[in-house]
């Protein structure tokens, strides 16, 4: 449980710099690179804790849909980064499709680590 | 990205897509059979199929974000990308199903998922080749 304790933190620390990161492009702000190196590197960091939590707490149907909203989440994430690196500009889609995964995802671990406590 | 002037990517796709075909082969061959060593073989195959997805994924990232500006392989580039990150992302939710090795709890859905996985495969292996020797990426002419 400690290991999926550890992703619920990681990825709520890049899910407030994913928001911070949103509302800067809505604002239509300049978004400083070291805020996005670091909402990415909390993220993956969460998505490894989650797998290896998975992995020794056992895994259940509701946690391969965990991991797949994940999944489905860092894809859009690694789609928008190389856009961004490759000098693209963001389809608004595309941010508001990562963003609503990994919220989905994050709202079920909460749920599944919350259960599993009670 | 070249190691000694040859590009790494092209090399290390195949070990994923070997791997994961014969992962599904196995479990086919699994469930037919109703062997659990045909199982545990899918699996090991599946879980070094993930472990060698990572520096191709990584190899394959760097290529994207380097090609030429308005490159007309560009949009192959991003709809092969994003295929082969699907399939990598389904095989890893299969494995995590399996949880260990021999016959799954839900053989039925590991294997949809493993089917899945092999047609993204298949197709975003079409268009890595597109990317090759339709629009010469990583080809020094």
């Amino acid at each position: 449980m400690g290991m999926l304790w550890a992703s619920l933190a990681c990825f709520a620390v890049a899910a407030a710099g994913g928001a911070t990161l949103a509302m800067m492009y809505y604002g239509q702000q300049r978004r400083p690179m070291p805020l996005a190196v670091a909402h990415g590197v909390a993220a993956t960091a969460g998505f490894f804790f989650l797998i290896f939590g998975f992995f020794r707490s056992g895994s259940s149907g509701l946690s391969a849909l965990i991991v797949a909203l994940f999944a489905s989440a860092a894809i859009a994430g690694l789609l928008l980064l190389a856009s961004h690196l490759r000098k693209r500009s963001w389809h608004p889609i595309g941010l508001v499709i990562h963003g609503l995964l990994a919220f989905l995802g994050l709202t079920l671990l909460f749920a599944r680590i919350a259960t599993e406590n009670a | 990205m070249r190691l000694f002037g040859h590009p790494i990517h092209p090399p290390l796709t195949h070990f994923p897509i070997a791997l994961w075909i014969a992962s599904f082969a196995c479990d086919l061959v699994g469930a037919a059979k109703g062997n659990a060593e045909w199982w545990t073989m899918g699996f090991w195959s599946a879980v070094a199929g993930l472990a060698l997805a990572l520096p191709t994924a990584v190899t394959g990232f760097l290529d994207y974000v380097t090609l030429p500006d308005r490159h007309p392989g560009e949009r192959t580039a991003c709809i092969h990308m994003a295929t082969m990150l699907a399939s990598t992302g389904l095989v890893l939710v299969e494995v995590l199903l399996r949880a260990r090795p021999g016959i799954p709890f839900r053989p039925i859905l590991v294997l949809v998922l493993s089917g899945a996985a092999c047609v993204l495969l298949f197709l975003g292996g079409w268009l890595g080749a597109t990317l090759v020797f339709r629009h010469g990426v990583g080809v020094e002419r």
